[in-house]
């Protein structure tokens, strides 16, 4: 029996889906067509632009909460930074944990390797990793660059998305199963079964809610950031600019499932975070998060604007502080999972 | 006959339910059932992923002006228009920001390839807004929504993506933001010409 996994979506003509009702086809190209949904329905984990001073030369460590595919499915990482100087050597290296405990987290390596930065200072640096697995346990990723041997280096984003192989058969943890055609190929001799027009559904809808759509994002540096909520005697919320988030086709009303790690140099941790929809939207909530340096999360219910593919709401990242105190935001990440 | 895009709203559908349930364990399947089941996979495969939301600064600081990011664009994709999140403050004259350059990799990166899109007009007599991050009002603003793939200047207009039968990484560029997210506009009108 052959697994086939089209690399790119097969579209069976209109006209094609009014075949004879026991025939393999027009079937079988949907079914073929889940098998190509399982290796190339690749959402972003991660797309994190980060925020961090201008002209780096230390080292940098980013960590970035995840709630990665419960298959254990292999990413692509592609890192983007600028160096001003030509030719520098620059370690870019990936861990995760399952759990994020500060200083103390244990990390597991996913890659470290050392890039060649581009030949022209100041053009932009892509380094592309390929075929690398994350844990399904795994809930945070570790980023570290090194700093360049001469001059700086500029972080600008960090994308991360699925790149699985060919499917395997067998039913996947997430609940998706692909389609071999060891039986369909008798189809024109009997009737159709049932399963196999259910698999189409059932299996896109295992992979639509295991493989989560980062749909915001904000990510500084875990020892060294830009921004803290630190000045003044002000110790309401301070918002970040609000962003707009594409949920195309979708609602009324969705809810986004918001991660964060966020700190404090002392004082109370409890609701230092908000996350919030803004634009004066009727039945807009809050989601407030503790920042007690561990990765923290919660439901953010959003009300759809817009039409079609322009469906959208604008969010709002905000933190405060204690009197007195300091209150450290290291990283946001808020997920899309299509049916929230 | 051509095969338009039927968009799917997930929040109005059952994620849960199977297509046939009858006890009958060998079912003929009814074309409207074919139908349906082919729907599943094309319609989850050429929905745009959700447009993610960047929150950085992009803005506040000398050198942090420009911005390369990267999305992955689900498969039939045509154009695309981008928000651009804003925030400043009003000071005394000391020069503003006209126009944001941005580009998509497919749309070209250099010469009248790169789009302009207005910068923040705000301010009284006297008074331009001087960008900043963490305080100050705020706004965004969407790029052009007309198509120009073919331009003999600079101008605001759509981005343009590549329309392809499977997922691909799409290089962006934006300077001058707080904030970027990209939002697929338009998709091809046939898709049995992906």
């Amino acid at each position: 029996m052959t697994i086939t996994t089209p690399s790119a979506i097969q579209i069976t003509p209109a006209a094609g889906l009014w075949l004879p009702a026991v025939s393999a086809e027009p079937l079988q190209t949907a079914l073929e067509n889940i098998n190509y949904l399982m290796r190339y329905h690749r959402p972003p984990l991660v797309s994190h632009a980060y925020t961090a001073e201008h002209a780096l030369t230390r080292s940098s460590v980013y960590v970035v909460p995840v709630l990665p595919s419960a298959d254990g499915l292999r990413y692509t990482f592609e890192h983007r930074f600028v160096c001003d100087t030509a030719t520098q050597s620059v370690t870019v290296t990936v861990d995760e944990t399952a759990t994020y405990a500060g200083v103390g987290t244990t990390w597991a390596n996913i890659y470290s390797q050392a890039v060649t930065t581009s030949g022209t200072g100041g053009n932009l640096t892509t380094h592309t990793k390929i075929d690398q697995t994350i844990a399904a346990s795994t809930r945070a990723l570790r980023i570290t660059y090194t700093a360049p041997g001469v001059g700086a280096r500029n972080d600008h984003h960090l994308l991360v998305h699925p790149q699985p192989g060919d499917p395997a058969a067998g039913i996947a943890t997430s609940g998706a199963t692909p389609f071999d055609d060891g039986a369909i190929v008798h189809a024109g001799r009997g009737a159709v079964h049932e399963e196999w027009l259910n698999r189409c559904k059932i299996t896109t809808v295992a992979l639509l809610q295991d493989r989560l759509q980062c749909a915001l994002s904000f990510l500084q540096d875990e020892s060294n950031q830009l921004w803290q909520w630190s000045a003044g005697s002000d110790t309401d919320f301070r918002s970040l600019p609000p962003v707009r988030v594409w949920l195309p086709n979708q609602g009324p009303t969705c809810a986004l499932t918001i991660y964060a790690l966020a700190t404090v140099d002392a004082g109370a941790t409890a609701d230092l975070i908000r996350v919030r929809q803004t634009g004066n939207v009727q039945g807009a909530v809050a989601l407030t998060l503790d920042a007690t340096n561990a990765i923290v999360s919660g439901s953010l219910a959003v009300q759809t604007q817009g039409e079609g593919l322009m469906r959208y709401v604008d969010i709002e990242i905000g933190a405060k502080r204690t009197a007195g105190n300091k209150t450290q935001l290291k990283a946001v990440t808020g997920y899309y999972r299509p049916g929230d | 006959m051509s095969r338009p895009i039927t968009p799917r709203n997930y929040q109005a559908v059952s994620m849960t339910g199977q297509l046939v349930t009858w006890s009958d364990p060998a079912p003929a399947a009814a074309a409207a059932l074919v139908v349906q089941a082919d729907s599943w996979p094309v319609v989850a495969a050429v929905t745009p992923y959700a447009g993610c939301g960047h929150v950085f600064d992009g803005l506040s600081e000398t050198g942090l002006w420009p911005r390369y990011l990267a999305a992955i664009i689900a498969p039939g994709a045509v154009h695309a228009r981008a928000a651009l999140s804003h925030r400043w403050q009003g000071v005394p004259l000391s020069g503003g920001l006209t126009y944001h350059e941005l580009w998509s990799a497919d749309g070209g990166v250099s010469g009248n390839d790169v789009i302009r899109s207005p910068g923040v007009l705000v301010g009284g007599i006297g008074y331009t807004p001087e960008l900043h991050f963490q305080a100050g009002p705020d706004s965004i603003t969407m790029t052009g929504d007309g198509a120009n793939d073919s331009p003999s200047a600079p101008v605001d207009r759509l981005l343009e993506l590549q329309t392809s039968g499977a997922p691909y990484v799409e290089p962006l560029y934006v300077q001058g933001v707080a904030g970027y997210s990209l939002c697929v506009t338009e998709q091809i009108s046939d898709l049995e010409a992906l």
